[in-house]
């Protein structure tokens, strides 16, 4: 062994210490590392499950938006809906009462434009008769005599005294 | 408005006064001058003008008949005043 030029005792010794770096190294520093390594590793892990869980969380929450969003859309439709109706009807009520008030109006027009004229139909008839007697006294006036007026007179005395 | 007192009284007597001096005077309107006999119908038939002073005025618009008016009082026995009647009815039947 001394001919290959190997020292039995700095092999040993070197064997030693390698043995004792081995159990050093592995006692202090590989297993700590690899306990690290595996706790890690076992944090990633959760992490991605984690990662999935938030993942899937987020999927459900899109969903529930956008159902959610088409509820609403379903509601405001039904909204404007109801509104569009309560519209239709205040018009129609309002068109059925301006043509019950034109109607009214119309009615009370044709009324008076009625009374008016029978009021016109009465004067003029008045009128007509005071015309009349007008033309009938001054015609008289006119054809009547003094001999005339007497006899009249004294009939009027004489019916007067019966 | 108010009127004073001694104005009030004075106003009182003297139309009072012209009251009673209406009721002396008859004014008989005709639409000709009457005569006498005619006078004296009128007086038949209303014996209470008998006292009072009678005056006829003529008036040819009242066309016949007579108008006997003592002091507040007024008969009307005219062809006029019939013709208003019967304009008066026409009225009154519209």
């Amino acid at each position: 062994m001394e001919n290959l030029g190997v020292d039995a005792k700095l092999l040993i010794a070197q064997l030693l210490n390698f043995g004792l770096f081995y159990f050093i190294f592995n006692k202090f520093v590989a297993k700590p590392f690899l306990k690290f390594i595996h706790l890690e590793k076992v944090k990633d892990q959760e992490r991605q499950k984690e990662l999935e869980r938030i993942k899937k969380r987020e999927e459900e929450l899109v969903l529930e938006e956008k159902k959610a969003k088409d509820m609403m859309r379903a509601e405001f439709t039904k909204i404007i809906e109801k509104a569009k109706r309560e519209a239709q009807k205040v018009k129609e009520e309002l068109i059925a009462q301006a043509r019950k008030e034109a109607h009214e109006v119309e009615e009370k027009a044709k009324k008076q434009i009625q009374e008016e004229r029978e009021e016109m139909h009465t004067a003029m008839k008045e009128k007509i008769a005071e015309l009349s007697i007008l033309i009938v006294k001054k015609g008289l006036g006119e054809f009547f005599t003094e001999e005339m007026q007497k006899e009249i007179t004294q009939n009027i005395l004489k019916n007067l005294s019966r | 408005m108010k009127i004073d007192p001694h104005i009030r009284e004075e106003l009182k007597k003297y139309l009072e006064h012209k009251i009673v001096e209406q009721k002396k005077r008859v004014i008989i309107i005709s639409p000709y001058t009457l005569s006498p006999q005619e006078i004296e119908t009128i007086i038949a038939l209303f014996p209470y003008i008998k006292e009072s002073e009678l005056v006829n005025r003529v008036d040819r618009e009242i066309l016949a008949g007579v108008i006997i008016r003592f002091g507040t009082k007024v008969i009307d026995l005219s062809l006029a005043s019939q013709l208003k009647n019967l304009q008066q009815s026409f009225h009154e039947i519209n």
